[in-house]
């Protein structure tokens, strides 16, 4: 039961992540610099 | 933030690719909710808490698809962030009783806000290069949806009870700003700032 909430949550920051790098850039004044594994795809 | 990671690096046996997304996302949700958060709370004390939501909400929403310029810093993206929006919600509360109801500030926003779009959006900054045509298309066209949505809500709300012109005021201030920081002087503008956030 652990496992999946943590599996979750990392899935749901993970979508938090890519939607992040598909928008033009954070939504508020600060951006810090797209990680690698992000870049690549 | 790191502690929460490491946590779920330990209990999944995260790869290094996955580590460095879950990490982004978190920063991303953490920052943007701290901001969004600290900004509300002020103006909840100093009574502009409507007015700075609707102008956060259209800030945000417009940045998303446009990008823009940058502080370096969170904490200087925080103070700054704030007090714009605070700022701009005080110039509402001063301002919209005497020109939200006229057709200039209904229609005239988004019509000066598709300038800065139509030369600058996306405007990406070097942390995050938009490299890829298809996604600078996009944002593109999400952009001008979105200006066109607000010219048309402009145009509606002339329909509506005076308190949606109000808000829509508030709006409007709110994409005027994230327009300037479309622009070269957005940019020096938010670079001047930049250093006095930085650490000596």
């Amino acid at each position: 039961m652990k496992k999946r909430i943590l599996s979750l949550l990392a899935g749901l920051l993970t979508l938090i992540a890519l939607g992040s790098a598909a928008s033009a850039c954070w939504a508020i004044l600060y951006q810090p610099k797209l990680p690698e594994a992000l870049k690549r795809r | 933030m790191k502690w929460l990671v490491d946590y779920l690096d330990r209990e999944l046996n995260l790869q290094h690719d996955q580590r460095e997304t879950i990490e982004y996302g978190l920063a991303s949700l953490l920052y943007t909710a701290l901001s969004v958060v600290s900004a509300l709370l002020l103006a909840k004390l100093l009574g502009l808490y409507r007015e700075t939501a609707v102008i956060i909400s259209v800030i945000m929403l417009y940045r998303k698809v446009s990008g823009g310029a940058h502080i370096s810093t969170p904490h200087g993206c925080l103070i700054t962030g704030t007090a714009a929006s605070l700022l701009f919600a005080y110039l509402t509360k001063l301002w919209a009783p005497l020109f939200a109801a006229s057709a200039a500030a209904r229609i005239l926003p988004a019509f000066l806000a598709l300038y800065p779009a139509y030369l600058y959006v996306p405007a990406a900054v070097p942390q995050k290069p938009i490299t890829s045509l298809r996604q600078r298309r996009l944002l593109r066209r999400l952009s001008f949806a979105l200006l066109l949505c607000w010219g048309l809500l402009g145009i509606i709300v002339k329909r509506l009870p005076a308190v949606w012109s109000y808000y829509y005021f508030a709006g409007s201030l709110g994409l005027l700003w994230q327009s300037f920081l479309l622009t070269p002087a957005g940019y020096r503008l938010l670079a001047f700032l930049s250093p006095l956030f930085n650490k000596k």
